[in-house]
């Protein structure tokens, strides 16, 4: 019994620890600090989305005995598993070059020199942690140390209350001329870095090397629903302390090191320490996520052995993959695109293609002959639905009015 | 799919003509982005010298400011919706000054920061307000 | 035959092959039946390889790629070589003993062992 609270736990801690990355760092960062508290709806809204699905996700390693793109191939076919393998190739490919440029970043506050030199060395690290690593370490390693985000909050004690006039923006947003564009792409771009496909298949992936039972469905739903309900409260906090911080300076958060100027105001030296202690962690936890889950879609998807506890030689095919993904990712990121950019890229590109990521596994966790009785409630569907296409449809709207005006950020 | 896919960038392209009124121009967004650089380089200046700030986030932080506003500032005159004549040679001279201490920022104590700080914050203010038309 | 025993396609193709030792080796690509004297048509083969999948995408695609592997990674394995189908498709060999099967030894052998820490033996 008490190692079964001591796994919710966990579950609970890590996921709490690695809710922010770098693309809600950045969202979140540019939300609070354009139209203060005018889109902390965005990240609630996303969060249910992403409770809900990887809900699913870990019920549906635990029930079906598949794996998710197995099953996805099995119901559709593999002409129609293209599709979705074809969209998580481009987002992950943005994303994982972003996160390592997060990660670059966070070393360079830390020692100075600019982060393109850090960038080489930490495509290598992510390698050996891809390579090596046991699967637990992953899981748990960057996790726990990015519990450093819960000092957002601390941040935020350190400097107030915020003022009724900047509360009010919950509910009431404030747009200068012009602005419509750009709190939409916002929007759109902090749901694409909430609800995060890679996470549905990292998560499922996960659940399948430890080897999850019917008995892991009250853990799977205590670690999602309370992890990443706390989670994302790091992500609101930021927001917040944006908000509180750097929108009366009239800073953008345009860069990375900008976000942090919140935490130092906040606690000085060691308030911008434990910022780029908690953005390295994050970010590196979830490059190396967004590496295995890549490569467990492709290794699932063909039929080959996968599985991080295997040695690279036990499962060839499927190290063999991840490190030319690895190498692919590499190269975008050194095309030159600043890694917030970037990540704004991935995040709104992430919510454009969300239903064609996500629909397909929506209906396989309908399929009573892979699940039974615990394949999804309507309620489930339908919430699930409306968030994927509130998504998509304020990506078709927003995304091609940022690229006339000139980009994002 | 092919129909959904094209119905899906018609739309696209339909939204983008139809509604240039709620995005900004060229300059607008720019302007407001070099202003917002120029204040986040005028508060890490200020934090080092306040003791808020590592020694080694503020150097990183002043090489992004620099890669962020890197070639911007001959463009300005050029940009689409820019002021003419003494208005925007104005924001060019600022932007210059400011420059200037966003390159050769003082970090350490014997110089004058004080002056680099005012000329941060004096093209900032002025960025934003064009920036707001 | 009895009802259980009723299969469709949706039962093998793309299904997981996996081998008495527990090895995950590919996935159903095609099926090959054969007509035989007598009326009867029985499946033969299960295919594995990348002409019988770029065939289920587009006819061109598979010019394509019988154009570049002249069927060198077409594989096939003898439905007589099925133990049981369920979740996985059980077959009755070891990895080792399928071609296809050698596919994860072969990238091992080949280049996975010049790289560090492979664990290669």
């Amino acid at each position: 019994m008490s190692t079964r609270w001591l796994q919710v736990g966990l579950g609970v801690i890590t996921a709490i620890g690695s809710f922010v990355e770098v693309g809600s760092v950045t969202t979140a960062a540019q939300a609070g600090a354009t139209f203060g508290f005018g889109l902390i709806w965005a990240v609630v809204l996303g969060t249910c989305a992403l409770v809900l699905l990887l809900d699913m996700s870990g019920r549906f390693a635990a029930v079906s005995k598949r794996t998710y793109a197995g099953a996805i191939r099995e119901r559709f076919g593999f002409k129609f598993y293209l599709l979705p393998l074809s969209a998580a190739l481009v987002t992950n490919c943005l994303l994982l070059a972003a996160e390592m440029g997060g990660t670059s970043i966070a070393v360079s506050l830390f020692l100075g020199s600019e982060w393109r030199r850090w960038y080489p060395i930490v495509a290598l690290l992510v390698w050996l942690a891809f390579w090596r690593a046991p699967f637990k370490l992953i899981e748990n390693g960057p996790a726990l140390l990015g519990l450093l985000a819960l000092s957002f909050w601390v941040g935020i004690f350190k400097i107030g209350v915020p003022s009724p006039g900047l509360v009010s923006t919950m509910w009431h947003p404030h747009f200068q001329q012009g602005t419509v564009s750009e709190y939409l792409y916002i929007a759109v771009a902090t749901l694409g870095a909430t609800v995060s496909p890679y996470l549905v298949v990292f998560y499922s992936g996960g659940a399948r090397e430890e080897k999850w039972s019917r008995r892991s469905l009250g853990i799977n739903r205590a670690s999602a629903v309370l992890g990443n309900g706390f989670g994302s409260l790091t992500a609101i906090a930021l927001v917040i302390l944006s908000a509180m911080v750097l929108k009366p300076l009239n800073i953008g958060a345009n860069t990375l090191n900008e976000v942090g100027l919140s935490m130092a105001r906040a606690m000085g030296p060691v308030g911008s320490f434990m910022f780029a202690a908690a953005l390295f962690a994050t970010c590196f936890g979830a490059a190396v996520e967004v590496l295995l889950a890549m490569s467990y879609n492709i290794a699932q998807g063909f039929g080959w052995e996968w599985g991080e506890e295997k040695q690279p030689a036990e499962a060839a095919r499927f190290n063999t993959v991840g490190t030319l993904f690895l190498m692919a990712a590499f190269i975008v990121g050194l095309l030159g695109v600043d890694p917030v950019q970037l990540t704004l890229y991935a995040t709104t590109f992430t919510a454009l293609v969300l239903p064609i990521s996500l629909f397909p596994f929506l209906i396989v966790m309908n399929d009573r002959e892979y699940l039974g009785e615990q394949a999804n409630r309507p309620w489930m569907n339908v919430a699930s639905v409306v968030v994927l296409l509130i998504a998509f449809v304020i990506a078709v709207v927003s995304i091609p009015l940022m690229v006339l005006s000139g980009g994002g950020g | 799919m092919r129909r959904a896919l094209s119905v899906v960038s018609l739309l696209m392209l339909s939204v983008a003509l139809a509604s240039c009124q709620f995005s900004q121009s060229e300059f607008a967004s720019q302007a407001g982005k070099i202003g917002s650089e120029f204040a986040a380089a005028a508060t890490t200046l200020r934090y080092v010298h306040e003791g808020r700030l590592l020694r080694g986030y503020a150097d990183s932080s002043f090489q992004s400011y620099r890669s962020m506003l890197e070639g911007l500032g001959p463009q300005i005159p050029r940009m689409n919706g820019a002021p003419k004549g003494k208005r925007v040679e104005r924001l060019v001279r600022l932007y210059r000054r400011a420059e200037k201490a966003v390159t050769h920022p003082c970090l350490d104590p014997g110089c004058d920061w004080r002056s680099q700080l005012r000329a941060l914050n004096e093209a900032s203010h002025a960025f934003q307000r064009a920036s707001q038309g | 035959m009895s009802e259980s025993e009723m299969l469709s396609m949706r039962d093998l193709m793309d299904n997981q092959l996996e081998t008495a030792d527990g090895r995950m080796i590919g996935r159903v690509a095609d099926v090959e039946a054969e007509w035989r004297d007598g009326g009867e048509l029985v499946l033969a083969n299960l295919v594995t390889g990348p002409q019988a999948l770029a065939g289920r995408v587009a006819h061109w695609l598979e010019v394509v790629m019988r154009f570049v592997f002249r069927g060198r990674f077409e594989r096939t394995i003898p439905t007589s070589e099925i133990e049981g189908i369920g979740p996985t498709i059980k077959l009755r060999g070891r990895a080792e003993e399928y071609l296809v099967g050698q596919s994860d030894r072969w990238i091992a052998r080949h280049i996975l062992r010049y790289i560090p820490w492979s664990g290669y033996w």
